[in-house]
C-alpha cells in the first residue's frame, strides 16, 4: 500500500515538473516568435515512406511573413512552391506547369484546416491557437534542443497525423527542425539551417497569378 | 328467378374486378407518359434509384462527432446482419482502396488504343527506371497529400489515366458523403432483402430506426434524417392509409351525422350509408376490371364520389317526405329525370378529364364516371323501396299536394337576392381586379406534406452545396456500342452548355463507359504487358520501392488477365465497382442505360433548358429532374386544354339544353357556374392558394355539382309552378343537406398528408359550397323573377309573323315531298327536344285517352307530324301551289242548305281539329261569303299576314279583342241579315269562356256562340275539316237546335254551349292526333 502510494505521489512529482518545464519552454517559444515578422531559413527534407526502401532527401527554402503567409520552395531547381497569401494558397509544380488552388481561412474545408495547421506548427502565432490545436506529449532535452512531441487534438488531423515533433534551440528558442509522423508509418523531415529572423522580404514572393499555359485545378473544390 | 340471374351475371365482373385490384404508388404515374420528363423520371427511379437504399443523414455541431456518429451508426448497421447487407459511410475507394485497382484496370482497357499502347510503351523494360526515378522524384517533392498517396502505392502511374479531368477523382469523394464543414454526413444503408411492399419498407425502416436509436438516442444533440425509396413509399403509402381511412371514415361519419340533424332517422341514415359503401366498393371493383392498378391520387374518386351520390339519395328521399301522398314510382318518376341529367352531366364532365393529358386524372375521371352511373341507379331504384314499403302502389288520394302553393315572388326577398347577387359579382371583381390566383407549376404537389423523406432530402442538398437539384440526362441503347456513341454524341453539346452558363457543371460517365472496341484492341496489348509481370515486379523492387507497392500493380494486371479471357465486354465486379457503377449505369437483356447529372447554374431558365434538350440526340436521350417535370406537365395540359375544355362544355351545354330546353334556365345554370366561379377565384386570391395539377380536377367536379344542383332546383320549380316554398321544402334542403356532406368530405381532404390532395379538398369544399348557396338561396328567385310570366301557356315562340312569311317562301319552293320529309322531320326533332310543350299537349289528350298516359305520350308525336302536315299544306294552299285534288268533298252539305236557305244566319262552329282554315277558301269557291271571327294572334304581323290570306280567297276576317261589344253588335248584325259565320269554340278568350264537361272534365267553352243564336237567332253548324290519309274530308253536322227563349238566360246558353261540345266529344276522340291545342287546355285543378 505504502509503494503504491509512493508510485502515484512520484508520478504527481513528475507530472508538476514536466508541466513547469513544458509552460517554462513554451513561454520563451512564444516570447521569441512574438519578436518573428518575417522569416527564412534553408531546410532539408527527409521523406521516409513505408513502399520505398531508402528516404528520399531534398534540399529546399522557406519563407514566413506575418500573419499567415509563407512560401516554401523545394528542389533545386525548384520543383515545387507553395505560396500562401491571405486566404489562398497555390501549389506551384514549375516543372510540370501545372498548379493548384486551396482555399484558405475560415471558409475552406475542415480538413484542410487541419492539415495547414499541422504545416504551420512550428510557426505558431499565439499560445492559445497553439494550446487549442495541439497536445504536448513530451518535452525533452536533447543535443541542445528541446524536443516537443506534439498531438493534434481535432480527430480529423490526428487521423491523417496522429503525432509532430518540434525541435528547438534551447538557447534563442528558434525552430530547428519539424518531423510529421503519418498514419501509414511515413514520415517528413524538415531541418532548418541558416535561419533569419526579421530579413527584409519582396512581398511579391507571397503573390502568385497563374501563367496563361498552366493548368490550374482546386482539388478541394467540389 | 331471372333478378338472381341477373345479379349473379353483375357479381362476376364485381368479383373479377377485385380480384385484378391493386394499388399504385408511384406518383409519375400519375403525370402523362408521353412528356419526356416523365419518361426521364421513370427510367431513372426503375433502373438509377437502389429501392433498398436507405440515405440516413447525420448533423452534429462539429465534423469530429459528425464523423464519429457516422461511423458508429455504420458499423452498428452492419452488425445488424439480418437487416442490412451493405453500408456505406464514407466513399468506398477510402475504406477500401485495394477495391480501385480492378476499376483503374477496366478503365485502361476502355481507353482509345492509342493511349493504351502509349502507356505500354511507357513500361518498356529499358524505360522502367526512369518511370520509376520520375516517380521518387515525385514523392520527393509533391506537397499534394493525394498525389504522394496514389504514387506511393503507384509507382508505374497506373492511376495516371489519359483525359484526367473526366477521371474518377478519388481523393474527392468525401463530397458525396459530408458537407463541406463536416457537421453534415451521408449513410447509405442497403436492406438485406428486397423491398417489395410498402408493408416491408415500413416494417424494415422501423426496424434501422430502432437500431439507430439505441446508438444515437433520439434526445442527444445530433440529428439524424431518413431518406430514400423505403421511406417514401413508407410516407406515401402511410399518408394514402391515412387519406383514405380519414377521407372515406371522416366523409361517411360527416354524412351520418348531417343526414341525423336533417331528418332525424336512423334507418334510412344506415341504409343510405351500406348503398354508399357499396356503391364504393362496386366502383373500385370496376375500376380494377379496367385498369387493374388504381393509382393513390385516383383514390381520391372515393371523396368525390361519396360527394356525389349522397346527393341523388338525399334529393330522391326528400322529395318522398314532400309528398307523403305520393307513392314511390310517382316520386321517381318525379324526380329521376333531374337525376338522370344531373348523372349524365357529371359524368360527361368527368370522362372528359380522359382528353386532358394526365393518365392520374383520367383514372380518376372514369372512376368517377363509374361510380356516379352506379349510383344514380341505385339511387333512383333501391334507395326508397325498402324505406316506404307501404307506398309502393299509388295513394288514393293521388296528385294533390296538400301544401299551399305560394305562386307570388316576395319583393323585399326578390330585392335581398339581387342585391346579394350584385354584391357578390361587385366584391369578387374587386379582389380579382389585383389579379387571378397563380399556377404553381411545379411537382410538389405530388409529394407529400410534412415529409421526412422529402425533409432530408432538402437537407442533403443544402448541406452537400446543390443550389438546384441536379438534372438527369438518361440515355438507352441497346447495347454498350450504341449508348457510347450517344454519350460522345453529349458530350460537346453538354460542355457548350457549361460554356453559354446553362449549366455549372456535369458529371458524365463517358469516361466510364464500356468501349467494346477499345477493349478487344487493347487486351491484346494488356496480354502483352502481362507476359512481363515478373519484369515489371524486378524493375520496381530493384528502383528503391519496396514489396509493399507492388499490390496495386499486380492487381491490375490480374484484371486485365480476367479481361483478356473473356470474350465479352468486359465489366468490372467487385464490390467498389457495384456500387460505381450501380449509380450512373442499368443493364438489362436488351437494353441499357447510363445517366449524366447536370448540375445547372443559379440564372438557368426553363427557355435554356428547352435549347438544350433541342440539340440532344432525339431516340433514347430523356433530360429530366423533378424542376423539369413541373413545367413540361403543366406544358402538355395548357396544350390539352382545349380538349378538356370544349367537350365539357360542349356536353354541359349539350346536358342542360336537354334537360331544360330553355334557354333562360340554361342561362341560369350557367349563370351558377359563373358566381360560383368568381367566388372561388376570389376566395383563392385572398387565401393565397394556387392552381397546381391536382386541384384543377376540382373544376370539373364544381361544374359537375354546380349543373347537378341547378338541374335539381330548376326543374322542382317547374315542377311546383315556380312555388319557391314548395321548390325549397322538396329540393332545397335535400341540397343544403348535399352540399354540407359535400363541403365537410372534400373539407376533410384539406387534412391530407398530400400537399395536392389538400389543396384539391379546399378548392372542391370553396366551389360545392358556392353552388350550393347560389342554387338553394338566389337561383329560385331568378327563376320566379325572370320566368314567372313566361309560363308554358303561351305558345310557341315559332308561331310568329316573321317565321310564318320564310315558311310560305318555302313551301312555295320546295316539292312537296321534300317540304312534308322536312316537316315531318322538324316536327319529331320538336317533340324529341321541347319537353315542356310535349308534356302540355299529353295533359291535353289524357283525358280523351281517359287518363290512359301511355296512349297520350304515343299520340303526342304523331300529332306533332299532323300538324307539321296540316301547317305546309296550308302554307301550300296559301302560296298557291296546292293540289287539286287535296279535297276529297263534304258531307252533310244538305245541313247547311237547309239552314242557309232560312236566311237567319249561319254559324259554323268547330273545334281545333284538323285543317279548319281550308274550309273558308271551299265556302268562296261555292258562292258563298264566310266572315271568320278569330281572337288577335300573338303578333300583329302574323294577325295581319292570316288575315290578308284569307281575304285573297274571299274570307273576311273580323279580329275580336277582349270585350269587343262593338264587334260583337257587328256580327248580330251580320247574321240577321244571312251572313255565314265561322267560329273557334275551344279555346275561348277568357270573358267568353264557360264550364262545360268535355270527357267528363270541367273545360272552358266559348259561349260566344250561344250569345249569337240568342242574339240573332242563327242556325247552329258543327262542322269539321280533317286530313284524311294524304287529302282532306270536311263534315257538316246536323244543326243544332235550341230554344231562343231559353237561352236568354246564361244558364241556357251554358246548356247550349255544352250541347255543341258534347256534339264534337265523338269527333274528338276519334281525331285526337288532329286536335291541336299546344297550350294547357283544361283548368289547373285547384287545392283542397
Amino acid at each position: 500500500m505504502k509503494k503504491n502510494l509512493m508510485v502515484v505521489l512520484a508520478i504527481f512529482a513528475l507530472q508538476n515538473i514536466f508541466a513547469a518545464d513544458a509552460n517554462s519552454v513554451l513561454n520563451n517559444w512564444f516570447a521569441a516568435q512574438a519578436k518573428v515578422k518575417t522569416w527564412s531559413a534553408d531546410f532539408m527534407q527527409i521523406r521516409s515512406f513505408k513502399v520505398l526502401t531508402q528516404p528520399l532527401t531534398t534540399r529546399g527554402k522557406i519563407y514566413f511573413s506575418e500573419p499567415n503567409d509563407f512560401r516554401w520552395q523545394l528542389g533545386d531547381p525548384v520543383q515545387t512552391v507553395a505560396i500562401r497569401h491571405d486566404d489562398e494558397m497555390f501549389v506551384v509544380y514549375p516543372l510540370l506547369k501545372r498548379a493548384e488552388k486551396y482555399p484558405m481561412g475560415a471558409s475552406a474545408p475542415q480538413q484542410l484546416r487541419d492539415t495547414l495547421s499541422l504545416l504551420q506548427a512550428g510557426m505558431p502565432r499565439t499560445q492559445k491557437e497553439f494550446e487549442s490545436q495541439f497536445q504536448i506529449k513530451s518535452l525533452v532535452e536533447t543535443n541542445g534542443n528541446w524536443q516537443m512531441t506534439l498531438q493534434p487534438k481535432s480527430q480529423g488531423a490526428r487521423q491523417m497525423l496522429p503525432e509532430l515533433k518540434i525541435m528547438l534551440a534551447t538557447n534563442d528558442f528558434s525552430l530547428a527542425s519539424t518531423t510529421l509522423v503519418f498514419a501509414d508509418g511515413s514520415m517528413m523531415e524538415n531541418d532548418y539551417t541558416n535561419a533569419v529572423v526579421n530579413p527584409s522580404l519582396d512581398r511579391n514572393m507571397f503573390e502568385w497569378t497563374p501563367p496563361a499555359d498552366y493548368k490550374v485545378t482546386e482539388p478541394a473544390g467540389r | 328467378m331471372k333478378i338472381r340471374w341477373w345479379w349473379i351475371l353483375f357479381l362476376i365482373p364485381v368479383v373479377a374486378g377485385l380480384a385484378r385490384l391493386h394499388f399504385d404508388t408511384e406518383v409519375l404515374d400519375l403525370l402523362p407518359a408521353n412528356v419526356p420528363a416523365v419518361q426521364g423520371l421513370k427510367i431513372y427511379q426503375q433502373h438509377f434509384s437502389n429501392s433498398r437504399e436507405l440515405i440516413v443523414t447525420v448533423k452534429a455541431s462539429d465534423a469530429e462527432t459528425a464523423e464519429a456518429t457516422a461511423k458508429s451508426l455504420a458499423e452498428k448497421l452492419r452488425a445488424e446482419t439480418n437487416l442490412t447487407s451493405q453500408v456505406i459511410w464514407q466513399p468506398p475507394w477510402q475504406e477500401h482502396p485495394e477495391q480501385t485497382a480492378e476499376l483503374i484496370g477496366y478503365l485502361w482497357l476502355n481507353q482509345p488504343p492509342k493511349f493504351f499502347q502509349k502507356f505500354a510503351d511507357k513500361l518498356s523494360e529499358t524505360n522502367l527506371p526512369n518511370v520509376l526515378a520520375m516517380t521518387r522524384e515525385r514523392l520527393a517533392t509533391s506537397m499534394s497529400p493525394n498525389e504522394i498517396g496514389q504514387l506511393s502505392y503507384d509507382p508505374l502511374g497506373f492511376t495516371q489515366l489519359p483525359q484526367n479531368s473526366a477521371a474518377p477523382n478519388f481523393a474527392q469523394g468525401q463530397g458525396l458523403f459530408s458537407s463541406a464543414d463536416g457537421t453534415f454526413r451521408i449513410i447509405f444503408v442497403e436492406a438485406k432483402n428486397d423491398l417489395a411492399d410498402y408493408r416491408d419498407c415500413t416494417t424494415w425502416l422501423a426496424a434501422v430506426k430502432n437500431a439507430v436509436n439505441v446508438a444515437v438516442p433520439p434526445n442527444s444533440q445530433i440529428q439524424i434524417g431518413y431518406t430514400g425509396r423505403p421511406v417514401f413509399v413508407a410516407e406515401i403509402s402511410g399518408g394514402m392509409k391515412h387519406d383514405i381511412t380519414f377521407s372515406i371514415a371522416g366523409t361517411s361519419f360527416i354524412i351520418a351525422i348531417l343526414f341525423w340533424l336533417a331528418h332525424r332517422r336512423i334507418k334510412p341514415m344506415l341504409w343510405l350509408l351500406t348503398l354508399l359503401a357499396l356503391i364504393l366498393a362496386t366502383t373500385l371493383a370496376l375500376g380494377g376490371l379496367i385498369f387493374g392498378a388504381i393509382s393513390i391520387v385516383s383514390m381520391g374518386f372515393a371523396a368525390i364520389l361519396l360527394g356525389l351520390a349522397v346527393d341523388y339519395a338525399v334529393v330522391h328521399y326528400q322529395e318522398a317526405l314532400a309528398h307523403p301522398q305520393k307513392s314511390i314510382p310517382e316520386i321517381r318518376r318525379a324526380i329521376a329525370p333531374a337525376i338522370f341529367w344531373a348523372a349524365i352531366t357529371t359524368i360527361s364532365a368527368f370522362l372528359v378529364l380522359n382528353f386532358g393529358g394526365l393518365p392520374g386524372l383520367a383514372q380518376l375521371g372514369s372512376l368517377v364516371a363509374i361510380g356516379v352511373a352506379l349510383a344514380a341507379l341505385v339511387m333512383i331504384f333501391f334507395y326508397l323501396p325498402p324505406l316506404f314499403p307501404d307506398r309502393m302502389r299509388p295513394q288514393s288520394n293521388c296528385n294533390t299536394d296538400k301544401i299551399e302553393k305560394i305562386a307570388v315572388l316576395n319583393p323585399l326577398r326578390a330585392k335581398t337576392v339581387f342585391l346579394i347577387t350584385a354584391a357578390l359579382i361587385f366584391i369578387c371583381a374587386a379582389i380579382l381586379y389585383s389579379g387571378l390566383p397563380k399556377m404553381d407549376a411545379t411537382a410538389n404537389v405530388v409529394q407529400p406534406r410534412n415529409s421526412e423523406a422529402y425533409a432530408t432530402m432538402d437537407a442533403i442538398k443544402k448541406n452537400l452545396g446543390h443550389a438546384r437539384e441536379p438534372f438527369w440526362l438518361v440515355i438507352a441503347g441497346k447495347n454498350e456500342n450504341e449508348v457510347a456513341k450517344k454519350l460522345d454524341a453529349i458530350q460537346p453539346v453538354l460542355q457548350n452548355s457549361v460554356s453559354n452558363q446553362t449549366l455549372a457543371g456535369f458529371d458524365s460517365p463517358d469516361f466510364m463507359w464500356p468501349r467494346p472496341e477499345f477493349q478487344n484492341a487493347n487486351r491484346i496489348v494488356a496480354q502483352k504487358i502481362i507476359s512481363e509481370r515478373e519484369a515489371l515486379r524486378a524493375a520496381i523492387l530493384t528502383n528503391g520501392f519496396a514489396g509493399s507497392a507492388l499490390g496495386l500493380t499486380e492487381s491490375i494486371l490480374q484484371t486485365w488477365q480476367r479481361a483478356s479471357a473473356a470474350t465479352n465486354v468486359f465489366w468490372p465486379t467487385n464490390q467498389l465497382c457495384d456500387w460505381i457503377f450501380g449509380k450512373i449505369s442499368a443493364r438489362e437483356t436488351n437494353q441499357m442505360f447510363a445517366v449524366a447529372f447536370l448540375y445547372p447554374t443559379a440564372n438557368a431558365t426553363a427557355i435554356s433548358f428547352a435549347q438544350l434538350e433541342l440539340q440532344l440526340p432525339r431516340d433514347g436521350v430523356w433530360l429530366s429532374s423533378w424542376e423539369l417535370l413541373g413545367t413540361n406537365v403543366l406544358d402538355e395540359v395548357k396544350r390539352n386544354l382545349w380538349k378538356l375544355l370544349l367537350p365539357m362544355m360542349t356536353l354541359i351545354l349539350l346536358s342542360l339544353w336537354f334537360a331544360f330546353r330553355r334557354f333562360a334556365e340554361i342561362a341560369f345554370s350557367l349563370g351558377i357556374l359563373f358566381l360560383s366561379g368568381l367566388c372561388l377565384l376570389a376566395v383563392m386570391r385572398l387565401s393565397g392558394w394556387q392552381w397546381n395539377l391536382l386541384n384543377l380536377m376540382a373544376l370539373p367536379l364544381i361544374l359537375g355539382t354546380g349543373v347537378d344542383y341547378s338541374i335539381f332546383m330548376q326543374l322542382a320549380l317547374r315542377r311546383y309552378d315556380g312555388d319557391l316554398r314548395l321548390a325549397h321544402r322538396a329540393v332545397g334542403r335535400a341540397l343544403l343537406l348535399c352540399g354540407g356532406t359535400a363541403i365537410a368530405g372534400f373539407g376533410s381532404l384539406g387534412f391530407s398528408n398530400n400537399a395536392g390532395m389538400a389543396s384539391l379538398g379546399k378548392v372542391c369544399a370553396v366551389g360545392i359550397a358556392g353552388n350550393v348557396f347560389i342554387s338553394v338561396f338566389l337561383l329560385p328567385v331568378w327563376w320566379k323573377f325572370f320566368l314567372r310570366n313566361e309560363k308554358s301557356k303561351s305558345p310557341s315562340r315559332l308561331y310568329a309573323g316573321k317565321v310564318w312569311k320564310m315558311a310560305l317562301t318555302f313551301a312555295r319552293i320546295l316539292p312537296k315531298p321534300i317540304l312534308h320529309i322536312f316537316a315531318k322531320c322538324a316536327a319529331a326533332i320538336y317533340c324529341r327536344f321541347a319537353s315542356n310543350r310535349r308534356e302540355i299537349v299529353v295533359q291535353n289528350l289524357l283525358p280523351v285517352f281517359r287518363g290512359d298516359r301511355k296512349l297520350a305520350e304515343k299520340s303526342v308525336c304523331k300529332l306533332f307530324g299532323q300538324f307539321a302536315l296540316k301547317i305546309c299544306d296550308l302554307l301550300r294552299f296559301e302560296s298557291g301551289v296546292a293540289d287539286k285534288n287535296w279535297f276529297t268533298g263534304w258531307k252533310g252539305w244538305e245541313h247547311f242548305n237547309t239552314a242557309h236557305a232560312r236566311g237567319k244566319g249561319v254559324l259554323l262552329v268547330t273545334p281545333h281539329l284538323g285543317n279548319w282554315e281550308l274550309g273558308g277558301p271551299f265556302l268562296t269557291e261555292h258562292g258563298f261569303k264566310l266572315l271568320v271571327l278569330t281572337q288577335p294572334e300573338p303578333d300583329a304581323q302574323l294577325t295581319a299576314l292570316r288575315q290578308n290570306s284569307r281575304a285573297q280567297r274571299g274570307v273576311e276576317t273580323l279580329v275580336v279583342g277582349d270585350h269587343d261589344a262593338f264587334a260583337f253588335v257587328e256580327i248580330i248584325k251580320r247574321l240577321q241579315n244571312g251572313a255565314i259565320v265561322a267560329l273557334l269554340v275551344d279555346r275561348p278568350p277568357p270573358h267568353t269562356a264557360v264550364n262545360v264537361k268535355l270527357f267528363g272534365k270541367d273545360f272552358p267553352a266559348s259561349i260566344a256562340a250561344a250569345e249569337l243564336a240568342r242574339a240573332s237567332g242563327c242556325a247552329i253548324l258543327p262542322c269539321i275539316m280533317v286530313r284524311n290519309g294524304a287529302h282532306y274530308r270536311a263534315e257538316i253536322f246536323p244543326e243544332i237546335n235550341y230554344d231562343r227563349a231559353a237561352i236568354g238566360s246564361r244558364e241556357g246558353r251554358i246548356q247550349l254551349t255544352q250541347k255543341m261540345m258534347t256534339a264534337f266529344e265523338p269527333l274528338i276522340r276519334e281525331n285526337a292526333e288532329q286536335w291541336y291545342h299546344f297550350v294547357p287546355v283544361w283548368p289547373e285543378e285547384k287545392s283542397p
